[in-house]
């Protein structure tokens, strides 16, 4: 759903209005939707001339295949499974590689830095919170990259577990438990060295 | 509080709503400092991990995407087209049927056989053309695929 000058344009609305022609209509669901596409190539596309070119590829399909689109989902879903199966077939076809961050030392773990516990005024705090940020991050990327498209569709985009199976063709139960493992192993990466202490 | 740690699992649907703990789960953990300290390092991940910066695509993705697409453009175009086209016919024909309805009957009781010839003939070219066409086409098709 989305506004347009004080009015909600509902998913039918505007898939009937780009249907139609109107591409301004279809610029408001790249608008719309652009964020999410973005979250599932990022994390699953590694060149910055690629992720370019998928982008374009994703909407170039929701385009093609949107008179076959059912309303069985959110419109967003839908062309959130078309982004990360686009991003897939790349992978198989191009085999671009996987992001694979370079190995982090183990010991810098925002307890054992940051003596996260022990903050006593707001400064420290603050300090602490943007280790606790780059530590994430780092973190994060340590992360398998489905990992890291589960975490970020759950935790940034807000997308329900049910949604994030209809997206990656999972499972719900799959999409749980590797959420699961996923906050886990950054629990771990985070806090794991405050616990030695 | 019985004596058994909830699984992570649990703690972390914990975090996420109690729904899915059961009763001596959530009285296990109102009184066990570690599980708290658990769902405190879970909230605390929870939260930055929702103020993670958002990736965004360095160029108009919009403008991009619709620059390449071209045949909806002539569908429209072609449609502007049938329009047009229908405009064109209703006014050659219509038009003039409404306006000459009154003597439209002597038009055809007046008409000499060799007019009614000449009508036949037209219509057999026009046909015998679109025939010639299709078949071409045709051609054209089978061509390509023995290439």
């Amino acid at each position: 759903m989305i506004h347009q000058s004080g009015n909600i344009l509902t998913d039918r609305q505007l898939v009937d209005k780009v249907l139609s022609g109107e591409m301004q209509a279809f610029s408001q669901l790249i608008g719309m939707t652009e964020g999410l596409v973005a979250r599932i190539v990022y994390q699953l596309v590694r060149n910055e001339e690629d992720r370019k070119d998928v982008a374009q590829d994703v909407y170039l399909k929701v385009y093609q295949h949107l008179k076959g689109f059912k309303f069985q989902s959110k419109l967003s879903t839908w062309v959130g499974q078309i982004a990360y199966n686009t991003c897939l077939n790349r992978l198989q076809k191009r085999q671009l590689a996987i992001y694979d961050p370079p190995a982090q030392d183990g010991d810098e773990t925002a307890g054992g830095r940051a003596g996260l516990f022990r903050a006593e005024d707001e400064t420290d705090r603050m300090l602490l919170q943007k280790e606790l940020r780059s530590l994430l991050t780092a973190g994060i990327a340590r992360l398998p990259p489905l990992y890291q498209t589960l975490i970020s569709l759950y935790h940034q985009e807000d997308q329900s577990y049910q949604e994030i199976a209809r997206i990656t063709g999972l499972p719900e139960g799959t999409v749980k438990s590797y959420l699961f493992r996923a906050r886990k192993q950054l629990k771990e990466t985070m806090f794991n060295k405050k616990e030695k202490l | 509080m019985s004596g058994i740690h909830p699984s992570d699992e649990v703690l972390q649907e914990y975090v996420e709503g109690r729904s899915a703990c059961t009763p001596v789960e959530i009285d296990h953990i109102a009184g066990c400092l570690d599980c708290q300290g658990t769902i405190a390092a879970y909230r605390m991940l929870a939260g930055a991990l929702k103020e993670q910066p958002a990736p965004a695509f360095n160029f108009d993705l919009a403008s991009a995407v619709i620059a390449r697409l071209e045949p909806p453009r002539q569908v429209r175009k072609r449609r502007e087209g049938s329009v047009l086209t229908a405009v064109l016919i209703a006014g050659v024909i219509i038009v003039p049927a409404w306006l000459f309805r009154r003597s439209a009957y002597f038009v055809f009781t007046d008409m000499s056989a060799a007019f009614y010839w000449v009508l036949l003939a037209a219509a057999g070219v026009v046909t015998a053309f679109f025939l010639l066409r299709l078949y071409k086409k045709y051609q054209d098709v089978i061509n390509l695929i023995n290439k």
